[in-house]
């Protein structure tokens, strides 16, 4: 047995340590989150509630992520282009700091939308608010 | 007075581990030089001397059942030693690997394992699973509720493999794996039990939760592998492996969890940064196990250059290469990712989940099963009080 001067439970402690160390990163800037940054979440509702939204509101809380994500590889990969867009959205919600920007910072979501896209109701194309893609 | 043993020699079994790393059984004397030098080994009901002369009688059912089987290290002190030159460090390896494929069902599935030259089907079946998965992905999609099918709240890798896939694709198989696992343990541990009673082996009993406690104690720290004297650096490349696998384990069940774990939400959110500390671990893993592995293959090069010591077979070969190649593949991945070099990103992609499929669906049948028989044969140990002999030389 060769002499071990190190505590036997040194490397196992230091892999342990390592290992978790995620968790308690996740679960502490979760809560932290959670805790002091987040604010209520609150949607603004449409500033034109005479029209329609493209989907059931309700549908759409949950899915227009997938709803975006679907048109956006529709136009990118396919060419099908749709009336629908992050534009046509600011037609009735006007505030994106209002709409948007409240429940994603409630759920410390940082989306990449709008890395690229303005979302303004100026400039947007005429757009049809009924039918969608 | 006990009862006479009537022995039944089985041949087959014999020279099954002469074939497969035993072919110096026979020249075993029985001096018990082994059993005297061996640091694992206990005070009362001393090995390997005893597995040696019933490996050259051939006494399948009392090895196969041996609790001391699988309390050996491999060292290779008693190898070192050994009068004779008859390795006994090489014939509890190759009993062990008998022991493997006696309960892990189904046979034939070790017997294809354990054979050279059927490695390359190894690979290719999953590889061919794999692409036929991706070729089946948008029919599926169509089945399960057409393009709405949110795959895409993660971001995959390759869209031709999104998580759902791969999660339908490697959950049943792991099932079975499951299973097999189980339900081999269940049966040695039931043999450990008849073995002890033939013999009538008493000892100081252990609850099965401080069993479980000792055995996992043992294992985290290496204590057994820090018994070791010739082989002792064995000891840091099996804590590399051992460490680095965990972790990549940890990380990987963390990522299966990515569509329901609010704590994977926002600047969490699958695929990870490269700073996030998820992927700093998978990547501090990988690169120990990718170390580990590494030092194991020297080792083992190294032994068998100078021919005293163990040099590895097929089982050990193909267990190391494996691992090694998971590692690597998944390196490969990640490095052609960060550069994103198509299609060979994709390729390298198929050819590393392959690799670990094949690793993981090949662990009940593989020198990676010695994780389970060895730590259930640890707990078994301590359980019936065989622990508490302690190694000759205990320190402190």
């Amino acid at each position: 047995m060769t002499p071990n001067k190190r505590p036997a439970w040194l490397i196992p402690a230091v892999a342990g340590v390592l290992i978790l160390l995620p968790f308690a990163y996740s679960l502490g800037r979760f809560a932290w989150v959670r805790t002091f940054t987040a604010p209520k979440p609150f949607l603004e509702i449409a500033s034109a509630p005479s029209q329609r939204c493209v989907r059931d509101p309700k549908w759409m809380r949950q899915n227009h992520k997938i709803f975006l994500n679907e048109l956006r590889d529709k136009t990118v990969r396919e060419g099908i282009r749709s009336n629908v867009t992050l534009n046509s959205c600011s037609q009735c919600h006007k505030d994106k700091t209002r709409f948007c920007d409240k429940c994603h910072q409630a759920a410390n979501l940082h989306p990449d939308c709008f890395d690229c896209h303005s979302y303004s109701a100026a400039g947007s194309p005429a757009v049809l608010l009924r039918g969608g893609p | 007075m006990p009862a006479p043993v009537l022995i039944k020699p089985d041949r087959e079994f014999r020279n099954r581990l002469i074939a497969s790393g035993g072919e110096d059984l026979k020249k075993c004397f029985q001096c018990a030089t082994c059993s005297v030098v061996c640091e694992v080994s206990g005070a009362s009901q001393p090995f390997p001397r005893k597995e040696m002369i019933w490996a050259q009688w051939g006494m399948k059912d009392r090895l196969l059942g041996d609790v001391d089987i699988w309390r050996c290290h491999q060292c290779n002190d008693c190898s070192q030693r050994c009068p004779r030159g008859a390795r006994p460090g090489d014939v509890m390896a190759a009993i062990r690997r008998e022991a493997i494929l006696h309960y892990s069902a189904p046979r034939w599935l070790g017997n294809i394992v354990s054979q050279p030259r059927l490695l390359p089907l190894l690979l290719l079946v999953p590889c061919i699973l794999l692409v036929l998965a991706a070729w089946a992905r948008a029919p599926l999609e169509t089945f399960l509720g057409g393009s709405y099918t949110p795959n895409r709240i993660i971001i995959s890798y390759w869209s031709q493999l999104p998580q759902w896939l791969l999660i339908a694709f490697f959950a049943p198989f792991l099932s079975l794996v499951a299973v097999v696992m189980i339900l081999g343990v269940m049966r040695f541990w039931r043999d450990l039990k008849a073995r002890d009673r033939e013999a009538g082996f008493i000892g100081q009993r252990r609850s099965l939760a401080a069993s479980i406690r000792l055995a996992a104690r043992s294992i985290l720290l290496h204590e057994d592998f820090d018994r070791c004297t010739s082989e002792h650096s064995r000891m840091n490349s099996h804590r590399l492996v051992l460490f680095g696998f965990l972790g990549l384990i940890v990380v990987d069940l963390w990522v299966l969890t990515a569509r329901f774990n609010p704590l994977l939400r926002g600047a969490f959110a699958y695929p990870f940064n490269f700073w996030s500390p998820w992927k700093i671990l998978a990547n501090l893993a990988g690169a120990a196990m990718l170390i580990g592995c590494t030092l194991m293959v020297r080792n083992l090069a190294r032994a068998g250059r100078s021919g005293a010591l163990f040099a590895g077979t097929w089982f050990d070969w193909m267990f190391l290469a494996l691992a090694l190649a998971a590692v690597l593949t998944g390196f490969a991945c990640e490095i052609l990712h960060y550069l994103r070099v198509d299609p060979f990103r994709y390729a390298a992609y198929i050819i590393h989940l392959a690799t670990v499929f094949a690793l993981l669906v090949l662990l009940p049948y593989s020198k990676f099963a010695h994780m389970i028989y060895r730590a259930t044969a640890m707990v078994y140990a301590a359980h019936t009080g065989r622990q508490s002999q302690g190694g000759l030389r205990d320190s402190e």
